[in-house]
């Protein structure tokens, strides 16, 4: 089964405040596709995605990962296949040292020993904290310890990874530490999707996004036909990358071109 | 949705617009009534009162809410224990298994729990229908230090804060595979995934706030004036001298009940 | 006009749980009324930098100081925060920890400011008004601070120093948490206090409008100021920024890898509309 991941119809309301966060989505998700999931605040974003984990059950319509409707499944089972790292390392960490932080998510899976042994030494190994997984959480700053959220739910292994607002924060050596780790679980063949409003990382990390307003996806393509969209990013007020705003302003150079070598080459074919 | 409302609930009562005050007066006068007249049926008039207030306030649908949540679980637990261990007990008045509980002790428990639950509801009265800002106010004008009221005050308002992060945080360790529902000992070992961000978190914001003040001056050796006009009005006198007048006749009348 | 407002001499200061010197200025001087972006990696002491000018740094931190920061004649170290607080303004990302909890709705959180100076009731009623209608709070001069979202919450702090009606305003990546959308407002109402004749001193990562809107850049990294120059002069040096683990603009990197292929000798640009004019003018078959 291709389809990884198939969102039919859903509808969200938030019943407290009766207010309708996702209206009528569907779309599907292939396995190994990085898919960047854009829009303003309040447009659903992370209401859509914690759907995918089933953090949250639809008001109506379907949300099916491998296959397996998320409504008969509960929270536990679904981390299985699919990882979500929050935004705020702060509201999952609590452990006295790196290493027993990221061995939590695989033991609450259920791994053996050894399995998560090796898992939590590859995961401190691609976000780089290996040398540190003694020490204590806290003893690293805040943009560190988002690596470490990361790693402890890179060793779960799930297939599916969803990371939501990755380089909030972050300066420029972290940020493309996290576009390495990115890259790398592309390789492994992971499915993974991002929350995010860094249109710089979408275009250099994404193959495909999806643009949310108000609770409706308006836009569902590749990243570099998204942001030829001018009429329609400015109706949501997203900003295309640096780059690709200079390519706009000449005929000679692709709309949709997302990075500098693209636009060099173009130049001098 | 809040478990128990601690803060301020707006309504369109004469009750929030009194004095705080005067609701601090009434709680003195609660107070020492209560224990002066050692008589359960002053303190069950005072606990129908505060109710009776709460209604008056508007706000009696959360504040009953808000009482049995915190009071019930505090009351059952207290009748339990002096009912089984006060030493005063000697009559046993019944067994659940083979626990003996004493008509003694239960009845200290009745006698002293209600008085506790009667003052404490009045606390929680006064917070919920006192306008924040007012409150640090009040405080320091009955002696209690500016920062101390803030500190009081500030911390109230940032519960309904820490129960959002508290939701924040169960999503991302339930995500982790974290069970919460099931076996007590599933539920045991989730305790310290739940409450160790929550209390780190709590503390870093803290610190973080405590800069924030004191770069707008919080430390200022000035006299601190008030946005807010808070007055003494008719309504409070009234206020305050019918509830005088009812507490001294109870204190004079007291003893013949 | 020209005068300097913000002087660091022989400044050096440690925190006591750091042996090693934090932050380490020999000499700076900041001119009144200039807009100064401060750039660097993390940990390189920018926020510690803040903390010097607001007084935080000797007053709530513990740790050694030496030399002195002067804010226009006053030495902070001299100083109290309450007399610098009607002098300089701290903004930090943080919106929510900036909300004190004094109050119950914006109002009263922009006045607790001046509630704690003493300010009378009138005086506090007219500044309060004064500086909602400035920042464009008046839709939520009512609601609680805790209901709103991080761009306007951000607003309210920044309106909440202001009011205190400060000269120098320094802000410690005040988007760092924000969308795009509340980055670009915030970033507006800024250039907006410059053309008030306010000092703002402005730490972020987000080149692009620090290009726009800066007088001048200041470069930190591992407690030393590595450069000071004009814009144009510190985002076009690729190596200088690569050296201090901080990254050029894409157009910037399109302009190196032309140098590079032998396609381009003079400076590289550092923003959209000077890219386009360069490239049209050195390339007039780009259409």
């Amino acid at each position: 089964m291709d389809e990884i991941i198939k969102i039919e119809k859903l509808t969200f309301v938030y019943q407290s405040a009766n207010v309708k966060a996702l209206d009528n989505v569907s779309f599907s998700v292939r396995k190994g596709e990085v898919v960047g999931i854009i829009g303003q605040n309040g447009s659903g974003k992370t209401t859509l995605v914690k759907h995918i984990n089933g953090l949250l059950k639809p008001t109506r319509g379907n949300v099916f990962v491998n296959g397996v409707n998320t409504k008969s499944k509960e929270i536990d089972e679904l981390s299985k296949t699919v990882g979500y790292v929050f935004q705020n390392p702060d509201d999952q960490i609590f452990s006295n040292s790196i290493i027993d932080e990221v061995s939590f998510g695989p033991k609450n899976l259920g791994f053996g020993k050894r399995r998560i042994k090796e898992l939590v030494e590859e995961a401190l190994k691609t976000t780089g904290l290996e040398y540190v997984k003694k020490n204590h959480p806290y003893d690293l700053p805040y943009n560190k310890r988002k690596l470490i959220a990361i790693a402890s739910i890179l060793s779960m292994n799930t297939e599916v990874v969803i990371f939501d607002e990755p380089t909030t924060g972050q300066d420029y050596l972290n940020r493309r530490i996290v576009i390495k780790i990115i890259e790398e679980l592309k390789k492994k063949g992971k499915t993974i999707l991002v929350i995010s409003h860094d249109m710089d990382f979408i275009a250099e990390t994404c193959n495909r996004a999806i643009v949310l307003k108000e609770g409706k996806i308006l836009l569902d393509d590749t990243t570099d036909k998204i942001f030829m969209k001018k009429q329609i990013l400015k109706s949501t007020r997203l900003k295309p990358p640096q780059i690709t705003r200079l390519a706009q302003r000449f005929k000679r150079i692709y709309d949709g071109t997302l990075s500098v070598e693209g636009f060099f080459n173009q130049m001098y074919k | 949705m809040a478990l128990m409302i601690t803060s301020f609930i707006q309504k369109d009562s004469f009750i929030q617009e009194l004095n705080p005050i005067s609701k601090i007066f009434l709680i003195l006068l609660v107070i020492t009534s209560i224990i002066i007249l050692d008589n359960l049926y002053i303190t069950y008039f005072f606990l129908i009162n505060v109710f009776f207030l709460a209604y008056l306030a508007k706000i009696e649908k959360e504040f009953v809410k808000g009482i049995t949540i915190v009071m019930l679980p505090i009351a059952v637990w207290f009748l339990i224990i002096h009912g089984i261990v006060n030493p005063a007990g000697k009559t046993i008045l019944f067994k659940i298994w083979f626990i003996p509980f004493r008509k003694e002790g239960l009845l200290f428990a009745l006698n002293f729990g209600s008085k506790l639950v009667t003052i404490i509801s009045y606390f929680y009265f006064f917070i919920i229908t006192t306008y924040p800002g007012d409150i640090v106010g009040s405080f320091s004008k009955i002696g209690l230090p500016y920062k101390a009221g803030f500190l009081i005050n500030s911390s109230l308002q940032m519960l309904p804060l820490m129960q959002r992060r508290a939701e924040k945080i169960l999503e991302a360790q339930e995500a982790r595979g974290l069970k919460v529902k099931g076996k007590l000992k599933d539920r045991f070992k989730a305790y310290t995934p739940l409450i160790i961000p929550l209390i780190l978190g709590a503390l870093m914001e803290a610190y973080e706030r405590v800069l924030a003040i004191e770069i707008r001056g919080f430390s200022a050796k000035v006299k601190k004036t008030h946005y807010r006009e808070v007055n003494f009005e008719k309504k409070d006198l009234i206020f305050c001298f019918t509830y005088l007048f009812l507490t001294l006749i109870l204190i004079i009348g007291g003893g013949n009940f | 006009m020209n005068q300097t407002i913000i002087e660091f001499n022989n400044f050096k200061w440690h925190y006591s749980n750091n042996r090693k010197f934090r932050l380490d200025i020999q000499e700076l001087k900041i001119r009144k009324g200039s807009f100064v972006g401060i750039i660097g990696p993390t940990g390189a002491g920018k926020t510690t930098f803040c903390y010097s000018i607001m007084g935080v740094v000797p007053h709530l931190q513990n740790g050694k100081m030496e030399g002195s920061v002067r804010i226009e004649e006053i030495e902070t170290k001299n100083s109290s925060l309450n007399v610098l607080s009607q002098k300089v303004g701290l903004v930090v990302q943080n919106p929510l920890s900036q909300m004190s909890g004094a109050g119950l709705n914006v109002e009263e959180e922009i006045a607790f400011g001046l509630e704690n100076h003493g300010y009378s009731r009138q005086e506090m009623i007219k500044k309060v008004k004064k500086i909602i209608e400035l920042i464009g709070l008046k839709e939520y001069a009512r609601r609680s601070p805790f209901e709103l979202s991080g761009g306007q919450q951000q607003k309210v702090a920044i309106a909440s120093i202001l009011v205190l009606e400060p000269e120098i305003l320094v802000l410690d990546e005040p988007t760092g948490y924000l969308d795009p959308l509340s980055t670009d407002m915030i970033f507006t109402l800024v250039k907006e206090l410059k053309k008030q004749g306010k000092t703002i001193i402005f730490v972020s990562h987000k080149f692009e409008y620090l290009n726009e809107l800066c007088d001048e850049i200041i470069l930190i990294n591992k407690g030393k100021i590595i450069k000071k120059g004009a814009p144009t002069e510190i985002f076009s040096d690729i190596s200088l920024l690569s050296k201090n683990n901080l990254g050029a603009m894409d157009v910037t990197n399109l302009f190196a890898r032309l140098k590079k292929a032998g396609k381009w000798k003079k400076r590289f640009a550092v923003s959209v509309e000077e890219s386009e004019k360069e490239l049209r003018s050195e390339f007039p078959w780009m259409r």
